[in-house]
C-alpha cells in the first residue's frame, strides 16, 4: 500500500515538472508512514518550487509593483526609476511637513493610538515598552483590559499569554494614578488696623504619587508661619492638568495627533501606541492564476514613543523593531500559509525561459539552433555529415554505400577534422544562456549612490576573489600520441589503470591531467617512461677476430715429448741444457701453453666499454632523476600549502552555505520576486549585520580590508594559470646504439709437424713456431671513439609556472564573512518569520500582543512599514518585461545580455560602463589562464648511420688484418693453422642487416622490400 | 639459356684449373676429389643464392663482407675501396671495388627477392625454377664425377653430362678425380666419390629447398607487413592531425570546464547541504 501511494504520486508529479528544470529525487521505500509523509510533502514542495518562476516578456513590471497605504513609511517615487541597481527609487521629498524628517519622502499614515505627556520611567509604572496589547474593548479590539500590578485598575491577570498590561490600560492608570494633590495656600495678613485676612498666596503641589501605591502625601508646608494650605484639587502630573479637563495625562490620538507632540500645560503629548490598518495590493500577474496579490486592512500596532526618523539614515535598535504586522486574525485571510501553493507559475501561460513568446523564435530542439558547419553539404557526395552539432559528424552512409561500397577505410583515410571551442558571451541572436541586467535584490541601494548595490557587490567580489584563491593551478601534460614516437603502446605509460580514491600528499599520487587521463602517480609515470624512452638500445655489431685454438695441456705434453727427444739424443736425464733449435722450440711450445690461456681475457672486453655505456647511461638517468626530483619537492611544497587552503575552502563553503541558505529559502519564503522593491533600511541594523551603518557603501570603494568592523571583509589574490608542460614533441630514442662485440673465430693451430721424430734420425726436423700474437683488443679504441653523452639543459620544472607556495589568505575573511551573512541570514527570517505565522496557533485576542520588542512578531521598525508591505506583497517570481531592460535601448526594449564589445573580459570586475562609477555587476569566475613554455623535453640522438658503420667497420676491418691477415708480420712469424687462411676468410663474413621499418620519408605505399 | 650455359662451361673450366693447382700435402686421390667436388658445389650453391637474393656491387659491399674470385680465393672487404685476401702469395695485394667486381666468381645481379611491386607469390615460380637449375646443375655435375672417376689419363676430357630431365652439358672431367690413372683399382675411393658427390648435391638440394620455403614465407610476411604498414603510415598521417587536434582542443576545454562548478554566483560549496 505504502509503494502504491508513492507510486500514485509519482505518477501525477512526473508530467507536471517542467523538463529537466528541476530534479525530484524520491525515497522509494519509505520505512514508516511519517516517512511517506515527510515524502509527500516533499514532492508538494518540490512542485511548488518547480513552478516557480518563468518569464512573461511582454507584460510591464509597474502594476505590479505592490501600491502600500494605511502605514507610515516612504513610498517609492518610481519603481523603475533605479532600474539598474534592481531596486526602487526612493521616494525623498514631500511627505510629512514637519518634524525631524520634514519634506523628505516620508508619509504618515490613518491612525489611531494613545498619547500621553509623560514619559517612561516617571511614574514607574510607565515603562520604556509601554505596553504590550492595544486595548481591550475599543477600537474594535475585543480583549479585556489588563491592569499591570499592582494597579488597582481592575483586571491584572493574563488570560493568555503573559501579557500583563494593555495600552488603554496604562492610559487609565496615567490617568488614575499619577497624580499629585493640589492646595491653595493662604496666608492671614494683618493690616495696620490689626485686621487680618485670609490671602490667597498661590497653589501649593504636593509630589506626584501613585495612588495605587503610595499613600496620599502629606499636605505641603505653608511658606510662612501665617499662611496655611487647603486641598484644592488633583492634578495629573505629566500635563499639571486638573484631572478631569482637558488635559488627560494620557488620552487616545487619532492620525496626525499621533505623530506631533502636542502641548499641554505641562509636558508635551507623545504617543506611545499607535495601530495602522495597513494595505498593498497590485495587479496580479496573468500567469500566475491564483496570484494572491493584496492585503487589506492588515492591523498594525506599534508600541512605544513615537520617534520619527528615517531608517536610512540612522540606525535602528531593538527598541526601534516594536511593531506587530498583525496578519493573523482569523477569518481575515490576511495570513500568507497558502503562498506557496498560489504563487506559482502557470506554464501553459509563461514561458520557461527558453523560449520567446510572440517572436519568431522556436521552441528548441529546432533546426534554427543547429550549428551548421557545412551548409553546402550534398547528400550525394560528401562522405561526412558534419551539421549534426559543433562537435562531430557521422559518416555519410549514402555515399559511403553508393560510392565507396561499405569500404570504411575511405572514411578513415579522409576523417572529418572538428574544432572545439567555448562560446563568447552570446547575444540574442545565439541563443544560448548568458548574463543580462538582471540585477541581483539589494536593500543597500540608496537615491545617493545612484546604482551601486554594496552587498551584491560585496559578494561578487568576494566571490570573485575566493575564485581565483581555491582555482589553484592545475598541471597539464601534453604528451605526444604514442604513434607519433614509435613507442610501444602497451607500455603503462599509455595503458593507465584508472585512479582511484588518494590522500597522500605525495605529489606522485595526485591526480593531474595528461591529455584525457586524470590518474595516480603521473610525475612517476613520466619519468619512467622517458627513462625507458631514453635508454640507450644497443644493437650488437660482430667484429669477428681470429683465435688460436688449442689445449694449452697438449702444447706441455708436445715440449714434454721434445724434452724426452732431447735426452734420449743426447743421454742427458733432463732438457734444461736443450738450446738452439730444440731449446727455442720447447721454450716456444711452453709459451704457447701459457699464451693460451690469455686469450680468455677476451671475455673481459665488452664488459670494458659496456661500463662506459652504464655511465652514459648513469648521466642520463640522473639528469631525469633530477628533474623528476625537483618537480616533487616542488610540487610537494606547493601541495602542502594547498591543505591549508583546502581548510580554508571549507570556512568559505560555510559561508556560501549561509549565502545561498539566505538567497534561496529564508529571502524566499515563497515564490516571490523582490526586485524594484523599495529599500527597507531597518534590516541592515538588525542584529548589526551592515557594517559601517547608517553608512551604505561598506568601503567598498576602499582598498580591501579585513579586520576593520566598519567594512565588509576584502582580499584581493593572484590567480596563478595553469601550467602546461609540453611534452608533445618528445622524441624518443631513433635507430641504436651499435656496439662491436669481438666475436672470435677459433681455429686450430696445425700441430701435425709437431711431433718428435725418431731420436736416432740422423737430420731431424725441428719446426720453428712463431710467437703466439698478443691478444687482440680493442676497448681502448671502443671507448676512445664511442661518442660522448651530452646532457643539455632539463626541460622548465613546476617552479617556473608555480609559485613555491600558493596564495592565501587570512582566515578571519571567511570568519568574518560568514558572521556577516549569518547575521543577515537572521535578520531577514526574523521578518518573514513575523509574516508567516499561522492564524490558527495564534490565541485569538493576542494577534497584536507584543510581549516586548524585537521578539516575535513584534519586530518591524515603524519608520519604513511602507517598505515592509511593499516587501510582503511582492509579485510573484516571474520575469517581466523590465526584468532586463536596457536603459537606452529603444530599438529593443527588451534587456539582453550585455555588450560583449562594450565589456572588457579582461578588467573582472571592472566598471561596467567606464564613464559611470559604478563597481561590476557580474559575478565573474574566470578560468585559471594557461602558461606554455616553449616545448621542451629530452630526445636522444644516437650518431648516424654512416658515422656507426664507419666506426664498426674500422674495428672489423682491423681485426682481420691483425689477426688473419697478420698484415706486416714476417712470414715465419705468422701461425699455422690446421686450415689454409684462405679457408677462415669466410668466418669473418659478418652479414648486413635487414631494415624492417621503412625509412622516414620513403613512399610508404611501396611494397619493395 | 645459351649465355647461361656458356658461363657454366667457364665456370667449369675455371675449377679445373683452381682444383689443380694446389694440392694439400699427404692427401689421397680420393680425398683430393672430394676437395674439388665440394668446390664446384660451393660455387653452385654461391651462384644459385646470387640468382635468388642477388649481389651487390662490390662498392655497396659493407665492410666485413666475403667474395669469392675465379680461383676460389676468398676476398674479405676490410676497409673502403679494400679487398684483402688471406691466401698466400696475395696477403699484401690489394683489390679495388672495381677489381674484385671484375674477378668476382659470381657476377652482380639482382636477386628474384629484389624485385619490386610483386607479390611473393608471383615470385614462388622463379625460385621453383632456379631449385629446379640447381638440381640439374648438381645432378649433372655428379654424373661428370662419375665419368671422371673411369678416366685413365692425366688430362681432362671433353665428356657430355647426362641428367634426366635436364639438358646435357658439355664439361670436361675432373682431373682430381680420374682415379682409374695409372690402372689402379680403388674401388672403394671410386665408390666413395661417386656417393659423395651424390650425397652432398642432395643434402645441399634438400638445405636450400629448406631455406627457400622459409625465405618464401619470411618474404611473403614481410611484403604484407610493409604494404600494412605502408598504409598504415599513410593512414595515420592523415587521420593524426584531425583527430588528436580535435582531441587536444577538447581536452582543453572539458579541463576548462571541470573548473566551473556551476554557474550561479554561489554554489562553490556544491552539493548543498541540506541540514543548514
Amino acid at each position: 500500500m505504502r509503494h502504491l501511494l508513492i507510486a500514485a504520486i509519482l505518477g501525477v508529479a512526473v508530467p507536471l515538472l517542467p523538463g529537466k528544470a528541476l530534479m525530484l529525487s524520491v525515497n522509494p521505500e519509505p520505512g514508516s508512514f511519517s516517512e511517506v509523509d515527510s515524502e509527500i510533502n516533499r514532492i508538494k514542495s518540490d512542485l511548488g518550487g518547480a513552478q516557480c518562476g518563468g518569464w512573461d516578456w511582454f507584460t510591464p513590471v509597474s502594476p505590479h509593483i505592490p501600491n502600500v497605504w494605511g502605514v507610515p513609511g516612504h513610498q517609492a517615487a518610481d519603481p523603475l526609476g533605479h532600474i539598474r541597481s534592481g531596486m526602487a527609487l526612493r521616494e525623498e521629498t514631500g511627505g510629512v511637513s514637519d518634524g525631524p524628517i520634514a519634506n523628505k519622502g516620508f508619509e504618515w499614515a490613518p491612525t489611531w493610538g494613545f498619547t500621553s505627556a509623560c514619559r517612561p520611567g516617571w511614574p514607574g509604572f510607565y515603562e520604556v515598552h509601554p505596553c504590550q496589547r492595544p486595548a481591550g474593548g475599543i477600537m474594535g479590539f475585543a480583549g479585556p483590559k489588563i491592569f499591570k500590578p499592582p494597579s488597582l485598575g481592575g483586571n491584572t491577570v493574563d488570560p493568555f499569554d503573559g501579557v500583563s498590561w494593555t495600552c488603554d490600560a496604562l492610559c487609565e492608570d496615567l490617568n488614575r494614578r499619577w497624580i499629585y494633590d493640589q492646595y491653595k495656600e493662604y496666608c492671614t495678613i494683618c493690616d495696620s488696623t490689626g485686621a487680618c485676612s485670609d490671602v490667597f498666596a498661590g497653589y501649593r503641589d504636593t509630589v506626584c504619587y501613585d495612588t495605587d501605591t503610595q499613600p496620599p502625601p502629606p499636605a505641603p508646608t505653608p511658606s510662612a508661619s501665617n499662611c496655611y494650605v487647603v486641598f484644592f484639587q488633583y492634578m495629573e502630573c505629566c500635563t499639571r492638568s486638573p484631572v478631569g479637563g482637558a488635559f488627560p495625562n494620557c488620552k487616545m490620538c487619532a492620525d496626525d495627533e499621533c505623530r506631533q507632540e502636542l502641548p499641554s500645560p505641562g509636558s508635551t503629548y507623545k504617543s506611545y501606541y499607535r495601530q495602522f490598518m495597513g494595505s498593498c495590493t497590485r495587479d496580479p500577474v496573468a500567469v500566475v492564476p491564483d496570484d494572491d496579490h493584496e492585503r487589506l486592512g492588515v492591523p498594525v500596532s506599534c508600541y512605544g514613543l513615537y520617534d520619527e526618523f528615517d531608517p536610512k539614515t540612522r540606525v535602528t535598535g531593538p527598541m526601534d523593531r516594536h511593531c506587530v504586522i498583525a496578519n493573523t486574525y482569523p477569518g481575515r485571510d490576511h495570513d500568507f500559509l497558502e503562498m506557496p501553493q498560489t504563487q506559482v507559475t502557470d506554464f501553459s501561460q509563461a514561458e520557461y525561459g527558453q523560449t520567446l513568446a510572440g517572436t519568431d523564435w522556436p521552441d528548441p530542439p529546432d533546426a534554427s539552433y543547429q550549428i551548421v558547419r557545412d551548409p553546402a553539404f550534398d547528400v550525394n557526395t560528401d562522405l561526412w555529415y558534419p551539421n549534426i552539432s559543433g562537435g562531430f559528424s557521422l559518416v555519410n552512409g549514402k555515399v559511403l554505400d553508393e560510392v565507396l561500397d561499405n569500404d570504411i577505410t575511405y572514411a578513415l583515410m579522409a576523417p572529418d577534422s572538428t574544432e572545439f571551442k567555448s562560446y563568447p558571451q552570446l547575444n540574442e541572436e545565439q541563443m544560448f544562456s548568458s548574463g543580462a541586467f538582471m540585477r541581483a535584490f539589494d536593500d543597500s541601494v540608496s537615491n545617493d549612490r545612484w546604482e551601486r548595490r554594496t552587498v551584491a557587490e560585496w559578494w561578487q567580489d568576494i566571490e570573485f576573489e575566493s575564485h581565483k584563491l581555491f582555482s589553484p593551478p592545475l598541471v597539464r601534460l601534453l604528451l605526444p600520441p604514442t604513434w607519433s614516437v614509435g613507442l610501444d603502446p602497451l607500455d603503462p605509460f599509455f595503458s593507465p589503470e584508472l585512479p582511484g580514491p588518494s590522500s597522500s600528499p605525495d605529489p606522485r599520487l595526485e591526480p593531474l591531467e595528461v591529455q584525457l587521463k586524470v590518474r595516480d602517480d603521473l610525475l612517476g609515470d613520466v619519468a619512467g617512461y622517458m627513462e625507458r624512452s631514453l635508454i640507450l638500445r644497443l644493437q650488437e655489431e660482430a667484429v669477428p677476430v681470429l683465435i688460436p685454438l688449442g689445449s694449452p695441456t697438449e702444447y706441455r705434453a708436445k715440449a714434454h715429448a721434445w724434452c724426452v727427444w732431447y735426452m734420449q739424443r743426447n743421454n742427458m736425464d733432463n732438457c734444461d741444457s736443450a738450446g738452439g733449435s730444440v731449446g727455442d722450440l720447447i721454450l716456444r711450445l711452453e709459451e704457447y701453453a701459457d699464451q693460451l690461456d690469455s686469450f680468455r681475457e677476451l671475455r673481459g672486453e665488452l664488459y670494458r666499454y659496456q661500463a662506459k655505456l652504464l655511465e652514459d647511461q648513469n648521466d642520463i638517468i640522473s639528469a631525469i632523476g633530477n628533474w623528476l626530483n625537483t618537480n616533487m619537492n616542488q610540487y610537494m611544497g606547493y601541495s602542502n600549502s594547498l591543505v591549508f587552503l583546502s581548510a580554508l575552502q571549507d570556512l568559505w563553503r560555510n559561508a556560501q552555505n549561509v549565502y545561498r541558505t539566505y538567497h534561496d529559502i529564508t529571502n524566499l519564503p515563497w515564490c516571490m520576486h523582490q526586485r524594484y522593491t523599495t529599500p527597507i533600511y531597518s534590516m541592515l541594523d538588525d542584529f548589526g549585520w551592515f557594517p559601517g551603518r547608517p553608512e551604505l557603501d561598506g568601503c567598498m570603494d576602499d582598498p580591501p580590508t579585513i579586520g576593520d568592523g566598519n567594512c565588509f571583509p576584502r582580499f584581493e589574490t593572484e590567480m596563478i594559470p595553469d601550467a602546461v608542460l609540453d611534452f608533445s614533441l618528445l622524441r624518443t630514442a631513433t635507430g641504436a646504439m651499435r656496439l662491436p662485440v669481438l666475436k672470435p673465430v677459433q681455429v686450430s693451430l696445425a700441430r701435425f709437424e709437431l711431433d718428435p721424430p725418431n731420436p736416432t734420425h740422423p737430420s731431424p726436423h725441428i719446426p720453428e713456431l712463431p710467437p703466439l700474437p698478443p691478444v687482440p683488443t680493442i676497448y681502448a679504441d671502443v671507448i676512445d671513439q664511442l661518442p660522448d653523452v651530452v646532457i643539455e639543459d632539463p626541460p622548465p620544472t613546476i617552479s617556473s609556472f608555480f609559485p613555491a607556495t600558493a596564495p592565501t589568505v587570512d582566515p578571519a575573511v571567511y570568519g568574518r564573512a560568514f558572521d556577516i551573512l549569518m547575521r543577515m541570514n537572521n535578520a531577514y527570517l526574523k521578518y518573514w518569520e513575523s509574516l508567516k505565522l499561522d492564524p490558527a496557533a495564534v490565541v485569538d485576542g493576542t494577534e497584536e500582543d507584543c510581549l516586548f520588542p524585537d521578539q516575535q512578531p513584534c519586530v518591524h521598525v515603524e519608520m519604513d512599514l511602507i517598505e515592509r508591505f511593499v516587501r510582503m506583497c511582492s509579485r510573484p517570481a516571474v520575469f517581466l518585461k523590465e526584468d532586463f531592460y536596457k536603459p537606452g535601448s529603444t530599438d529593443d526594449p527588451l534587456g539582453r545580455p550585455i555588450d560583449q564589445f562594450i565589456i572588457d573580459f579582461d578588467e573582472c570586475p571592472g566598471d561596467e560602463d567606464p564613464r559611470l562609477p559604478q563597481k561590476w555587476n557580474w559575478a565573474c569566475q574566470p578560468l585559471n589562464q594557461q602558461k606554455f613554455h616553449t616545448q621542451r623535453g629530452w630526445g636522444l640522438r644516437t650518431p648516424d648511420e654512416k658515422t656507426q658503420e664507419e666506426f664498426i667497420s674500422g674495428f672489423r676491418g682491423q681485426m682481420f688484418k691483425e689477426t688473419l691477415l697478420r698484415e706486416g708480420a714476417a712470414e715465419e712469424d705468422k701461425l699455422r693453422f690446421f686450415v689454409d687462411p684462405d679457408d677462415i676468410t669466410p668466418s669473418f663474413e659478418t652479414m648486413g642487416t635487414t631494415e624492417l621499418i621503412p625509412k622516414a620519408g620513403s613512399s610508404s605505399s611501396s611494397s619493395s622490400p | 639459356m645459351k649465355s647461361l650455359r656458356n658461363i657454366i662451361i667457364f665456370s667449369f673450366a675455371w675449377a679445373l684449373l683452381a682444383t689443380a693447382s694446389p694440392a694439400r700435402a699427404q692427401q689421397s686421390d680420393g680425398e683430393l676429389c672430394q676437395e674439388q667436388i665440394k668446390s664446384i658445389m660451393a660455387r653452385e650453391h654461391r651462384f644459385f643464392r646470387s640468382v635468388i637474393f642477388g649481389l651487390k656491387k662490390a662498392e655497396d659491399a659493407k665492410v666485413g663482407e666475403v667474395r669469392y674470385d675465379h680461383a676460389d680465393n676468398t676476398w674479405y672487404k676490410a676497409a673502403e675501396n679494400e679487398w684483402r685476401c688471406a691466401e698466400s702469395g696475395f696477403e699484401a695485394t690489394t683489390w679495388s671495388d672495381s677489381m674484385m667486381d671484375g674477378q668476382s666468381q659470381v657476377p652482380q645481379r639482382k636477386g628474384l627477392l629484389e624485385t619490386k611491386r610483386m607479390i611473393t607469390s608471383e615470385l614462388v615460380p622463379y625460385i621453383g625454377q632456379s631449385l629446379r637449375a640447381l638440381q640439374c646443375r648438381t645432378d649433372l655435375l655428379c654424373d661428370g664425377v662419375r665419368q671422371s672417376i673411369e678416366q685413365k689419363g692425366d688430362s681432362p676430357v671433353n665428356i657430355t653430362a647426362h641428367a634426366h630431365g635436364c639438358i646435357d652439358l658439355n664439361m670436361q672431367t675432373l682431373v682430381s678425380c680420374h682415379l682409374a690413372r695409372g690402372n689402379r683399382e680403388e674401388i672403394t675411393e671410386r665408390g666413395d666419390a661417386e656417393l659423395f658427390c651424390e650425397q652432398i648435391g642432395k643434402q645441399m638440394l634438400e638445405q636450400e629447398a629448406a631455406i627457400m620455403e622459409l625465405t618464401v614465407e619470411y618474404d611473403s610476411a614481410y611484403r604484407s607487413m610493409l604494404q600494412l604498414a605502408g598504409n598504415f603510415d599513410l593512414f595515420l598521417q592523415e587521420f593524426r592531425s584531425p583527430i588528436v587536434n580535435s582531441l587536444r582542443q577538447m581536452v582543453n576545454m572539458v579541463g576548462s570546464f571541470n573548473r566551473i562548478p556551476c554557474f550561479l554566483s554561489s554554489c562553490d560549496g556544491s552539493p548543498p547541504n541540506d541540514s543548514l
